[in-house]
């Protein structure tokens, strides 16, 4: 399939399979200009995160402690915590990137191509145009990057236009877009238990320095949706092998 | 804190989450 797509076939449907995730990055990246430029952050240091760090929740999580002058070792820790699910992600995408050498690997895996960015790939080598999925996915990372990009600088533009915005509630924003992505996906009593678990623990730890209630509500819950999946599997012999 | 550190920490950290995955995956000759 595809073997015949032209660039701009499939660019087109990388940004048709993209285009949901730009919805999202649109509230993103604005308000995570705003929240940003409000905590003090510099306009290069805000675009410097949306750019290379690439992750909507561990942004806000950093911006966060920063408020609450915690360690480089605490915001560090917060993004392994948030970002592990990566892990899940890269693992559904490895059919995608399995044909390419090790150095076209990379790409995917860690910061977009400068030139990438520019989003007409004109100056990429003929040989990397050659997996034509591993176009799709690239653009799919690309134009995601972009618009992330794009709207942050929108988000520090308003941040400085309207120093008073910290004051607005742009906070709740975030917390109701995780609450609209959680929300479907609790589907078993797992799912359920690891939710309330994580977060009536969070809210108890709640007076812990540096946030770590958080990071502590999520361990629990995780500790806890772990064990009731196993409980229902039964603790069948390889089945932990098996979803793995 | 240095914000420069800080942001350059958080982009190796996902970077040590995702690589991985991709770099072990078992190359599929077929499509070479």
């Amino acid at each position: 399939m595809g073997a015949s797509r032209s660039r701009a076939q499939e660019f087109a449907l990388g940004l048709r399979d993209t285009l949901p995730l730009m919805m999202g990055s649109i509230a993103f990246g604005v308000i995570f200009g705003t929240m940003a430029t409000a905590a003090g952050l510099s306009p290069w240091a805000t675009m410097a995160m949306s750019l290379f760090v690439f992750s909507g929740s561990a942004q806000f999580i950093a911006v966060l402690l920063l408020g609450s002058t915690a360690s480089l070792w605490v915001v560090c820790f917060a993004t392994l915590v948030l970002n592990l699910r990566h892990l899940l992600y890269a693992a559904t995408l490895v059919d995608e990137v399995r044909h390419l050498s090790q150095v076209w690997r990379f790409p995917p895996g860690s910061l977009p191509h400068r030139r990438d960015l520019r989003g007409d790939g004109a100056p990429l080598p003929a040989a990397a145009w050659r997996p034509q999925r591993a176009l799709v996915l690239r653009r799919l990372l690309h134009r995601h990057v972009c618009e992330l990009a794009v709207w942050t600088l929108v988000g520090i533009t308003v941040g400085n236009e309207y120093p008073d915005i910290k004051n607005w509630g742009l906070q709740f924003a975030m917390v109701v877009s995780f609450i609209g992505i959680v929300m479907p996906l609790l589907n078993s009593r797992p799912y359920w238990a690891a939710t309330i678990v994580a977060g009536v623990v969070s809210v108890a730890a709640n007076p812990l320095p540096y946030k770590l209630g958080l990071m502590l509500g999520a361990l629990a819950g995780i500790a806890v949706g772990l064990a009731l999946d196993l409980k229902q599997r039964g603790l069948q012999p390889g089945a932990a092998e098996s979803a793995s | 804190m240095n914000i420069p550190v800080m942001i350059l920490g958080m982009a190796l950290i996902n970077l040590a989450i995702r690589w991985p995955v991709y770099l072990f995956a078992n190359h599929s000759a077929s499509r070479r």
